[in-house]
């Protein structure tokens, strides 16, 4: 029986050896590949009731989930940091700095520059369209700087969309791919290549929206959002998204209600925050620009008499400052129609005050010199707005570009702070996790070995039984 | 006369050769065969009364067969997980039709090399049914009849294909964060949703929220269903310093939402009622018990839930394994485990006297004894091993070594009667 016996054990080891090579072979086609990680063999010696009955081969995939948790939540992060970025630069592209020729402060000297050569030549018309020109510029380019943030809410809100569709599609998967694993647990079967999958598509659930993890005995993986919404348990609970609203998951927990609960990170955090809050903000400090302006001119305007104020150089879409409808202002602000030859107005009502019947007599300045004071009035401005609040026209507009630049900087440099870490991680974990092909022949060359020793084996013994039948 | 005797003799032992050349060709032939057991010859004399002092009468030989029953094969693994073999003494019981005692011829086997049948029964390669006990819903097997085979019932995975298994038990671990708490605390809580299964494999959610309080380290934690209903609430208290930092040090403030829900102060286990049915399913949360760390705790950090639950949804039977003690496992997609069938192993008191039959299959007989059933890796039968087989206990270069003796046997009593021939040649020539 002894001879059978190394004859079975022979065979079981050319088994044995045989289903390694296959699993090396696979290791180093996928070598390289990202979110592929090495397999593993160990081969352990199978008893049963105390009877040795030789090796099997264990194929394991080895992970580190600590690191892989890691590198998630640094992914998440950066994510974030980088949609807030990309969604910023357009915006800021328009704005300029302080310095520049486009820029909202820049726009608000020219005006006054121009209103500075109208002290001298008040009467002259090609000096007044100047004026009224500046003007129109300073108006157009609030609008602008209003209408791009507008444009960048709207392309966030659409990249939100997009971004949470591929992660409602990726649980879909993941709830698959859940099943699939248990089962094949279940059975016995390899199922390593649907963790690598699994792995994967987590990975891109962790770039949109912060998320922890843990698995359950069974293999499945429990996914949940930072602030605790279970995402995944099982069922996908998919997140539903109202358009310029709330994001909630199909369970009905809203994930934006509160930052400590909700999300913290992700791109699709990261876009919520450009959206709902840095948005909102630098809208808001162009609605106190625009306010400023209008009541800056309003209050220099020797024409418009005793309250009920009337309009200024600056108006709210043609009608007269209120203080009860300020937000929008940077949207609506407009030049008086009557200083606008396009709107039938006149432009010697730059010298003259917005209401004047008639043009003043040559060389009287008291109107634009008023309009000149006014550069000069320190003017009371919402606090809630970031911005200092009293400042001159032209200090407020100056802080506003500064601010909404150091906004877009102060995101920028974290970013590349954190993508080191990030970059750090992911490393770590490619190095850990992925193929070395050196050591991948290293192990075939010792398969090799056993492979032929196997081999020899088998072929003693038959000469053996050769022997004993030949007797 | 002597000579006449010894070609008698001579006869008697060409006779017991060939009995054990024919033992050695099904020997040979059976070597590969599973649960085969080797036959072996053995030899006895055969002496007559001798008539006096002067003359010696030989008698011959005759050949005992025996087989070796008792004998372990070599176990050799295998692929299939019913595929079986038994580590030390006992037979599996099985029957030629897929019936009960009565119905069916009964007899014991080591051939285990069962695979399920179109009907999901248990048939090794020979043709034969493998018998066993059901397990009920229970665990157990009830009380059977361990000295005949009238409990047995034939094998079957038919009826066990699809299992639910409805949720019991929730073991909320995890963290919630220390930081969370006292002044400032957010006034949304931190929800978290756990999916369980009804008795009828269904999946719905249970929410569970933690509502931070403005008193340091307190958290209230409200149960709720998919709709918003409370099952009810309680206060939790973490310790804030000592050896217990982070567990849980009261509950307190006990409110219950809808009837049934109860929570235990001492366990921090809360038991809730879910009128989902005739009778409500009970479901026990563990939060841990004060001053322990076997459930959540608060550190500083982040809220990290970690729900762990028993229960699956309905599972398709996917593999089965046999355990050591011949308990037959089903094994679900879902990856539920349960048990589904006992297998006894048969113990006689002589198995070499068992009879062979056809298909590796041994019956009962005076010589034997009468069969006990025996658990399978208790008293006197061995373990049953899965993925394994017996195989026949035949050592290929013992027979051909006796087959080399047999020859030379055969040869040399040929010789005998031939020389006696011989000599009575001479005896017949002494007249011309």
């Amino acid at each position: 029986m002894s001879m059978q016996l190394a004859l079975a054990s022979a065979l079981n080891n050319l088994r044995a050896n045989t289903a390694q090579t296959s699993v090396i072979s696979k290791n180093i086609e996928s070598a390289g590949v990202e979110h592929y990680v090495r397999k593993d063999m160990s081969t352990v010696t199978r008893f049963v009731a105390g009877v040795n009955l030789g090796i099997e081969v264990i194929i394991s995939r080895n992970v580190d989930e600590r690191l892989i948790r890691d590198v998630r939540q640094e992914s998440s992060v950066v994510s974030s940091l980088d949609a807030k970025a990309r969604a910023l630069s357009g915006y800021i592209e328009v704005i300029g700095q302080p310095q520049d020729e486009r820029s909202v402060a820049s726009m608000v000297s020219n005006l006054r520059i121009s209103l500075q050569t109208l002290l001298d030549r008040p009467g002259e018309q090609v000096v007044q369209r100047n004026a009224v020109k500046a003007a129109d510029d300073l108006a157009a380019t609030i609008k602008r700087m209003y209408a791009e943030s507008r444009q960048v809410q709207s392309d966030a809100d659409e990249q939100i969309r997009t971004k949470v569709d591929l992660v409602n599609s990726n649980l879909k998967r993941i709830e698959q791919l859940n099943k699939q694993i248990t089962a094949g647990k279940a059975a016995g079967r390899d199922i390593s290549d649907l963790q690598d999958e699994r792995d994967r598509l987590t990975d891109q659930i962790a770039e949109q929206i912060g998320i922890t993890t843990y698995q359950r005995g069974n293999g499945e993986l429990v996914i949940l959002a930072r602030g605790g919404a279970t995402l995944l348990d099982s069922n996908a609970n998919t997140l539903v998204f109202t358009p310029f609203g709330s994001i909630t998951t199909s369970d009905g927990t809203d994930l934006t209600l509160s930052p400590a609960t909700g999300m913290t990170s992700g791109a699709i955090a990261g876009l919520m925050e450009v959206r709902d809050s840095i948005m909102t903000s630098f809208q808001n400090q162009l609605d106190q620009l625009a306010s400023g302006l209008i009541r800056a001119f309003e209050a220099a305007d020797g024409t418009i008499g005793a309250p009920p104020a009337d309009t200024g150089l600056f108006t709210d879409a043609g009608l007269a400052f209120n203080p009860a409808n300020i937000q929008g202002l940077g949207e609506r602000i407009r030049v008086n129609p009557s200083v606008r030859p396009e709107d039938g107005g006149d432009l010697w009502r730059i010298s003259a005050g917005m209401h004047a019947t008639d043009p003043v007599p040559g060389g009287d300045t008291t109107q634009v010199m008023a309009f000149l004071n006014a550069f000069d009035t320190v003017q009371a401005y919402d606090p809630a707005s970031g911005l200092p609040t009293s400042a001159t026209l032209q200090s407020y507009a100056t802080s506003l570009v500064t601010l909404q630049q150091t906004v877009r900087t102060e995101i920028e440099s974290q970013n590349d702070a954190r993508m080191v870490t990030y970059e750090n991680l992911r490393q770590t974990r490619l190095n850990r996790d992925g193929v070395n092909i050196d050591d991948e022949l290293q192990k075939m060359f010792f398969i090799q070995q056993s492979y032929a020793a196997s081999a020899t084996m088998l072929t003693s013994v038959k000469e053996l039984m050769d022997i004993l039948t030949s007797i | 006369m002597s000579i006449n005797s010894a070609m008698r003799s001579g006869v008697t032992g060409l006779a017991a050769q060939s009995s054990r050349m024919a033992a050695i060709s099904d020997n040979i032939s059976n070597a590969n065969t599973v649960g085969y057991k080797r036959t072996g010859v053995q030899f006895s004399t055969l002496v007559t009364r001798q008539s006096g002092s002067g003359s010696y009468s030989a008698g011959g030989v005759i050949a005992n067969a025996r087989m070796e029953i008792s004998k372990q094969g070599l176990i050799q693994a295998a692929s299939a997980t019913t595929d079986l073999a038994i580590a030390g003494g006992g037979f599996f019981v099985v029957s030629n039709k897929p019936g009960v005692m009565g119905e069916a011829t009964f007899g014991l086997t080591r051939a285990g090399s069962f695979r399920t049948d179109a009907e999901g029964f248990l048939v090794n390669t020979a043709g034969q049914y493998l018998q066993g006990w059901p397990i009920a819903a229970d665990g157990s097997v009830g009380s059977v009849s361990r000295e005949s085979f009238a409990d047995l019932r034939p094998v079957n995975l038919a009826g066990s294909t699809a299992a639910g298994q409805p949720t019991t038990y929730l073991n909320f671990t995890g963290n919630v964060p220390a930081d969370s708490t006292g002044p400032g605390a957010p006034t949304v809580p931190f929800k978290t949703s756990v999916e369980y299964y009804t008795p009828l494999g269904k999946s719905d959610r249970l929410f569970l929220e933690w509502q931070p309080s403005t008193t340091p380290n307190t958290w209230t934690i409200n149960i709720t269903d998919s709709t918003g209903t409370s099952f009810g609430s309680v206060d939790v208290e973490f310790n804030d310093s000592g050896a217990y930092a982070g567990s849980p040090a009261t509950y307190s403030n006990i409110v219950a939402g809808i009837p049934g829900f109860n929570f235990d102060p001492a366990t921090g286990r809360a038991t809730l009622e879910i009128p989902n049915g005739t009778t409500p399913q009970t479901i026990t949360i563990d939060f841990g018990a004060p001053n322990s760390f076997s459930g959540v705790t608060q550190f500083a950090g982040d809220y990290d839930p970690r729900i762990h639950k028993d229960g699956a949804a309905v599972g398709i039977l996917s593999r089965v394994e046999v355990s050591e003690d011949g308990i037959l496992y089903g094994v679900y997609d879902n990856g539920s485990r349960r048990a589904l069938w006992q297998i006894p192993l048969a113990d006689v008191p002589n198995p070499d006297g068992l009879i062979a039959e056809d298909g590796n299959v041994f019956s009962l007989s005076g010589a034997s004894g009468s069969a006990r059933l025996v658990d399978a890796n208790s008293g006197a039968v061995g373990a049953i091993a899965g993925g394994a087989l017996e195989g026949s206990n035949v050592d290929i270069a013992t027979e051909l070594t006796d087959l080399i003796e047999t020859q030379r046997a055969y040869s040399t009593n040929a010789k005998i009667v031939q020389t006696a021939d011989e000599m009575l040649e001479v005896t017949t020539q002494l007249k011309r």
